[in-house]
């Protein structure tokens, strides 16, 4: 790998500044390049920058010099590198947090990384890359920095290691990995650390559980225990329960007791009643209420009893009208027809009056002369209706036709008017036409024929004459051609002169044209071939002129017919030659011209001759109408006369028309009808006035009858009315007494039964007042009062000693309570019941306390049995030791390994040198000029001692400061070519590190740095010695002197 | 006699955990928890359905130190069911559950003998109104029983059979601690017929007959050591006293360790591949039942440098476990473990002159080097002899160290040769 070129954007005093100068496309070269310049030019700026860009700027802290941009721009810049197979890369490194910002760009232009850019610089530390590959005097002059872990690993260890990787990179990584896994210093956060810390914790709760599980036993007993004293207390409980229910029994039958007590008492102090019957107050109770009922019906039977025979006495019936009943209904029927009758008989004398007005009216209307039997009497049967039918469509059909006929008459007369003013239009318009003569008439179209003929023919006769000349003249010009040619045939080749030719190409036709073209290419080198062509050319001209000649024959020959048919025709139209075509045409247009003028005439006269023929027609019809209408007027007077006969005939002495007649028999038709109707009314009223009177009559014989007034017929019908009502009241009268009548009898059936049966239950009272041995009701009730009480008083006996014995019991324990509560009082009860109440409370939280025990203490011992979790403890215990044992397995190897590895370097660093130092052996012997040929590298130490030629061996600190310089520039020397052996070759950069040199060694040291470029390390020397410049100039020719300036 | 069988079962274990698991998730974790229970209800299944006799169980019923009550509960529950099933139960006690041993007093059903501790008692076992067998037996009166407890048993025995119940350590290498120790001779001396003996967990028949001496084992594997088909003895007794043990596996969950020889693995799908087919392989035999495995890869080739990359065998382990575990019944990588060595001819890298052939030189040297050895235990110290690490960690043995050594120096020729070497 070598740097092409550096790029500051800003460091130190440099801004915006390249080296090399881009004048200098290449850059720097892979061999050597020396950069002189004066002092504070800015060398050992551009070492630092180097350093920066590629490992990081110094950070604050570091004891490296920063740079910051003192000429402006952005603190940092760019390299450019380039690696063993020309890949380009670019590496810009900006001031900013961790050794600033790093932006890596690949060969291919994509963007890379850190990691990119360690593997381009062989993945050499910092300290490396500063100590060894770029470093300036001071850094030479000090030989900690050679002292450093990783480069004294790589002086006395370079070269151990076969892979990638150094001893030291391989020691570092097992290391680090031995580390992470446990370390005695961070025991606890690292891996091992942490399985030991789970372990200790998971066996801790292991513990617990397990000491939670030791208490099983104890905590059975408990359990035991307290069920043993649950069963004590609840015997306890039991008692006191039961002591207080005893209490409560007393208390509870303490009012049963004492009501025992009193019942006893007074059953002992009660009369005693000998005989009593069974139910007696009830049956005595039933019995009366029995007689008061008995004797209830009695009196009400006999209250009825009265009131009917009252009620009967004080009614009184007109007897005489029950006997006429039947009349008096018979009235009563005809009374609807009556009332009606006398309600109609008004509206008919009524209608009666209107119809006889109306007859009146009627006949007037008929006129003078007729009245009801004349009406009557008169023929209006169909016979005379259909005779005045047929004499009336007579009259009308005659009336019809002679109307018509006379509208005929009236449009003849406006036809004939209209023709004879057509015909006297027409002739008018004739007259004013001039009047052909009669030549004109037969001559004129066969002239303008002729003419037409003519005009034709002589347009092709113009037509041949031009065809003839322009037939004629090409025949000239071919006959003209063909004479040339023949002559060119005759004088044989060349003899045609180009103009003659081009006289015949502007003459000729075109098909002549490719043979001059032909001829102009081909004239001097084809003459033989012309002459055959032009002789073929003659052939077909001739026979062109033959065709040309016979065309010109017929056309002559057409040319003259149609001369001699001109001149034919020609005369006719009296031509004395061959007219001019405009001779003709004016001829053509007079002739069209007379013709049109001819054919008016004639169509006016033939309008004249029809308007004249259509007149005389009209006329005729004129005359032909009024004959008609002669005849008409004939006919219906005629028709009139027949129908004034008839109406003589049948002595209708009016003057009418059919039509009215028939208007007059319709009319007498319903005057006929009215008189019916009226004659028909005339009899209905007679026959109601006839009814009206027959029942009044008939009713004042009923009334009469029935011992009362005759009533007047303004009465009428009120006073049946009145008879109507009085015969039915007498009749519910009547119906009335019966139904008295018959309850008077049952009431007094009634009152004899019910009379009986009082006396039977007064015999029945007395009976049981004697079972008593009551003499009277209220005896009675008294001794029963006292049976009652004594039964009473037995109950109460009995059912407090029942409900006792429910309390009790039977027997002894019941002779115990009764005797215990004569004892006792309510208030020592009371005092019991409180005493027993208060044990009992006691008794039961103490019961509830041990069970609320035994369930905890049965709860725990139940989890304890169906504990799982040291089941899962002691299975992760072993999984934390068995990964514990893993990791302390893996960090055993780890720590044998990094034994082995240190036993292995001590024996090789004790018995091999190792290469670095057989290296710089080799550069230090070459720049001291074979003073010190060996360098010496104590076992197991990691010093230098140096030996000269003679084997005396000097320590560093017996070194004069250039000596020493040298020999730390030979050890550099060494690391570098070891280092090259094993990865890319990276640049050397050095700062004027030869200032200690004497000329002679630094003309060597110039040679070893030459030996370097030319193996492959890029060597970048800044120098402000121009003698430097020239060594180095001498010992690498190719070197690129850079100069850089202030 | 009338013919008869009885199961014979030692070491159950019972609640124990798994040892020598790296991880298992909460599901395997489960089926692990409860294995040594599923085990002994499969005994128990075993007795109902054949209608044995009797039942012995040789001792380490569970281990008391881990003072499990589920485990003793469990225990009574199933010998509840035999005893409802009429079936008696002989039970001894061994070193991991001595009768001083904290456990808890519970009431045993009627049909449960649980002998003593202070001499040898003897117990009939009747079938109807016949007694058709005697058990003789002792327990461990407390953990370290160094006596000869065969002795103690009867030499001769007036019974139409005799059964011996014993827990004891037969002979001088069993690989288990020497409690009761005793050996065939003391026991053939004796007059029983059958000896059921418990401690040692690999099964095996010592005499078959004349006494029949038989070792159940415990019928749970429950570490990579355990490995394989684990269970009890069913033994038929003829009519004329012959006893014809035959072993029943009675595992839930079963071990197993398979090695992969890498020579021919060349792709990283290869690797994965082979170890599918050895988790379907092991399906195979596992019988039905969930398998807890472990994977070696092992020689040299090309597969080395794969197994060496960061976090492929992660990787392998995870995609096992989702696949392989993830099924029913499962097999369930407990880890894949890294054998393999780099393809390089030690012999010729000692024969140069460089720091590698001077590192292996010393190596070879070193491996057998007290001094070195001192050396490493000294580094060693520093974890193994900490407070913790000495609760926690057991110090290397010699062959562990030395395991340690060679993946040591395997680790560092790793880093020394680089691949392009």
């Amino acid at each position: 790998m070598y740097i092409e070129r550096i790029h500051i954007s800003g460091y130190g005093i440099f801004s915006d500044f390249s080296l090399p100068d881009l004048r200098i496309r290449d850059g720097f070269i892979r061999g050597l390049n020396v950069v002189i310049g004066a002092n504070e030019s800015g060398k050992t700026t551009l070492l630092s920058f180097i350093r920066a860009i590629l490992f990081g700027m110094p950070s604050a802290k570091s004891r490296e010099k920063a740079y910051p941009p003192l000429a402006g721009g952005r603190h940092g810049g760019l390299i450019t590198l380039v690696d063993n197979h020309g890949g380009r890369y670019k590496a810009e490194r900006f001031a900013g947090k961790a050794g600033g910002l790093l932006s890596v760009t690949l060969p291919d232009g994509s963007d890379g990384g850190m990691t990119d850019l360690s593997e381009l610089l062989g993945n050499s530390s910092k300290d490396l890359f500063r100590n060894v590959f770029a470093f300036s005097l001071s850094e030479l002059q000090d030989f900690e920095s050679l002292a450093k872990d990783e480069i004294k690993s790589r002086i006395y260890s370079a070269g151990i290691g076969t892979g990638r990787l150094s001893l030291h990179e391989i020691e570092t990584s097992l290391k680090k990995m031995r580390d992470e896994l446990f370390t005695t210093d961070q025991a606890i956060s690292k891996n091992v650390g942490k399985l030991l810390n789970d372990c200790t914790q998971t066996r801790q709760q292991l513990r617990d559980i397990a000491s939670q599980a030791s208490k099983y036993e104890e905590l059975r007993a408990e359990l035991h225990s307290l069920s043993q004293r649950i069963e004590t207390e609840r015997d306890g409980l039991n008692v006191a329960r039961a002591n207080l229910s005893h209490v409560e029994a007393l208390i509870q039958s303490w009012e049963t007791w004492t009501d025992l007590q009193a019942a006893t008492k007074k059953l002992g102090s009660a009369l005693e009643i000998e005989r009593f019957p069974t139910t007696g107050v009830a049956r005595l109770e039933k019995v009366i209420e029995r007689l008061r009922a008995a004797k209830d019906n009695l009196e009400r039977a006999q209250r009825e009893l009265e009131q009917q025979q009252n009620k009967l006495n004080k009614m009184q019936i007109d007897q005489a009208l029950l006997k006429h009943g039947p009349q008096i209904v018979e009235l009563e029927r005809g009374l609807n027809r009556y009332e009606s009758a006398k309600k109609d008989l008004p509206e008919l004398k009524t209608l009666l009056k209107v119809a006889a007005s109306d007859l009146k009216k009627d006949l007037s209307d008929l006129g003078a002369g007729w009245d009801e039997k004349r009406v009557v009497d008169f023929d209006t049967s169909i016979p005379v209706r259909e005779a005045i039918r047929s004499h009336d469509l007579s009259v009308a059909t005659k009336s019809q036709a002679l109307h018509d006929s006379k509208l005929s008459l009236e449009a003849a007369s406006k036809s004939l008017a209209v023709a004879k003013k057509d015909l006297e239009r027409q002739e008018a318009r004739l007259r004013k036409l001039p009047q052909p003569s009669e030549q004109d008439k037969t001559s004129l179209g066969k002239s303008l024929k002729t003419a037409r003929k003519l005009q034709a023919d002589i347009q092709t006769y113009d037509s041949l004459s031009r065809e003839i000349t322009h037939l004629t003249e090409r025949h000239a010009d071919k006959s003209s051609y063909k004479a040339t040619i023949e002559r060119q045939v005759l004088q044989g080749a060349g003899g045609i002169r180009l103009s003659t030719f081009v006289t015949v190409i502007l003459l000729l036709m075109p098909i002549v044209g490719w043979l001059i073209l032909l001829y102009l290419r081909r004239e001097s080198s084809r003459q033989a071939e012309n002459r055959q062509v032009v002789l073929n050319t003659l052939g077909t001209l001739e026979q062109e002129l033959q065709e040309l000649n016979d065309r010109v024959g017929s056309a002559k020959k057409q040319s003259e017919e149609m001369k001699t048919s001109i001149r034919t025709l020609g005369k006719q139209l009296q031509f004395d030659d061959i007219p001019s075509l405009g001779d003709i045409d004016s001829v053509v247009t007079k002739l069209q011209d007379q013709s049109g003028e001819l054919t008016s005439w004639l169509e006016v006269k033939r309008r004249v001759e029809d308007a004249a023929e259509h007149a005389a027609d009209a006329d005729k019809n004129y005359r032909e109408s009024q004959e008609v209408v002669k005849r008409c007027e004939e006919d219906l007077q005629q028709a009139q006369e027949s129908w004034t006969q008839w109406m003589n005939a049948h002595s209708i002495d009016i003057e009418c028309t059919p039509k009215t007649a028939l208007e007059l028999l319709s009319k007498l038709e319903s005057t006929r009808e009215k008189i019916k109707t009226i004659e028909a009314n005339r009899d209905r009223v007679s026959g109601v006035e006839n009814a009206i009177k027959t029942y009044e009559d008939s009713a004042n014989r009923v009334i009469e009858s029935c011992d009362r007034k005759r009533q007047p017929q303004s009465e009428f019908p009120r006073a049946v009315y009145g008879l109507i009502d009085f015969c039915k009241k007498a009749g519910k009268d009547a119906d009335l007494a019966k139904q008295l009548q018959e309850l008077i009898e049952e009431d007094r059936t009634n009152e004899d039964l019910f009379r009986k049966e009082v006396q039977k239950v007064e015999r029945e009272v007395n009976k049981l007042l004697a079972e008593a041995d009551a003499t009277d009701e209220e005896q009675f009730r008294r001794r029963a009062e006292i049976v009652k009480e004594r039964a009473d008083l037995n109950i109460t006996i009995e059912n407090c000693t029942k409900s006792l014995e429910r309390i009790a019991g039977l027997g002894e324990a019941l002779s115990l309570f009764l005797h215990e509560l004569q004892g006792t009082t309510p208030e020592k009860l009371a005092e019991a019941k409180r005493l027993a109440e208060e044990q009992l409370h006691k008794d039961e939280e103490a019961f509830e306390q041990t069970q609320k025990d035994w369930g905890r203490i049965h709860q725990q011992v139940e989890e304890l049995e169906k504990e799982k979790e040291a089941s899962t403890l002691r299975l992760r215990l072993n999984i934390l030791q068995e990964n514990l044992k893993v990791k302390a397995g893996e960090w055993s190897t780890l720590t044998i390994a990094l034994l082995l590895l240190k036993e292995a370097r001590n024996k090789y660093e004790r018995e091999r040198k190792p290469d670095v130092v057989q290296e710089g052996q080799r550069f230090f012997s070459t720049f001291t000029g074979g003073r010190y040929p060996r360098l010496i590298s104590p076992p197991g130490e990691s010093q230098i001692d140096v030996e000269d030629r003679v084997g005396l061996r000097k320590s560093l600190s017996q070194l004069s400061r250039g000596t020493a310089e040298q020999l730390y520039l030979a050890l550099r020397f060494g690391l570098i070519q070891e280092f090259s052996r094993r990865s890319e070759p990276l640049p050397i950069i050095m700062d004027d590190i030869l200032v200690n040199f004497d000329p002679e060694r630094a003309e060597k040291a110039c040679g070893a740095i030459g030996e370097l470029a030319e193996k492959n390390n890029q060597v970048i020397l800044f120098t402000c010695h121009p003698d430097t410049v020239e060594l180095l100039r001498a010992q690498v020719p190719g070197c690129r002197i850079l100069k850089l300036s202030k | 006699m009338k013919p008869f069988k009885f199961v014979h079962t030692a070491d159950l274990h019972l609640d124990s955990p798994f040892s020598g698991i790296s991880y298992v998730d909460e599901r395997v974790a489960e089926r692990l928890r409860e294995a040594t229970f599923q085990t002994f209800d499969r005994i128990v299944d075993l007795c109902i359905e054949r209608a044995v006799a009797f039942l012995l169980v040789a001792g380490d019923v569970y281990d008391s130190r881990d003072h499990s009550l589920r485990a003793q509960l469990r225990f009574r529950d199933g010998l509840i069911k035999l005893s409802n099933a009429g079936i008696p139960s002989f039970i001894v006690r061994g070193n991991h559950d001595p009768l001083d041993s904290q456990l808890a007093t519970l009431k045993w059903p009627d049909e449960v003998h649980v002998f003593g501790g202070d001499g040898v008692s003897c117990m009939p076992v009747r079938r109807g109104s016949k007694t058709i067998a005697h058990v003789y037996g002792i327990s461990f009166s407390t953990q370290d029983i160094q006596r000869n407890l065969a002795n103690e048993f009867p030499k001769q025995c007036d019974s139409p059979f005799s059964v011996g119940l014993l827990h004891c350590n037969v002979g001088t290498n069993t690989g288990h601690d020497p409690y009761a120790p005793c050996t065939i001779d003391d026991l053939s001396r004796s007059g029983m017929d059958y000896w059921a003996l418990g401690h040692v967990h690999t099964h095996g028949v010592l005499l078959s007959e004349r006494p029949t001496i038989v070792y159940a084992g415990n019928p749970q594997g429950r570490h990579p050591g355990e490995l394989g088909p684990r269970g009890c003895y069913l033994v038929d007794v003829n009519t004329d006293g012959r006893c014809i043990p035959q072993y029943m596996p009675m595992d839930s969950i079963r071990w197993f360790i398979e090695t992969v020889e890498i020579g021919g693995l060349d792709e990283d799908e290869d690797i994965v591949s082979s170890a599918h087919e050895v988790c379907s392989s092991i399906r195979e035999r596992a019988e039905g039942i969930a398998a807890i495995c472990r994977i070696v890869f092992t020689g040299r080739g090309p597969a080395h440098a794969n197994l060496s990359k960061p976090g492929f065998v992660e990787d392998l382990t995870r995609r096992l476990r989702e696949t392989e575990g993830g099924q029913e019944p499962f097999v369930w990588t407990e880890r894949i473990e890294v054998e393999t060595r780099k393809a390089i001819d030690v012999e010729a890298l000692q024969k140069g002159q460089d720091f590698l052939a001077d590192f292996l030189k010393l190596t070879s040297k070193n491996r057998t080097d007290s001094n070195f050895h001192a050396a490493i235990r000294n580094e060693l110290a520093k974890l193994f002899n900490s407070r913790l690490g000495r609760a926690f960690l057991e110090p290397l043995n010699d062959e562990q160290l030395l395991t340690c050594f060679d993946n040591s120096v395997e680790h560092c020729l790793d880093l020394l040769i680089s691949e392009q070497d």
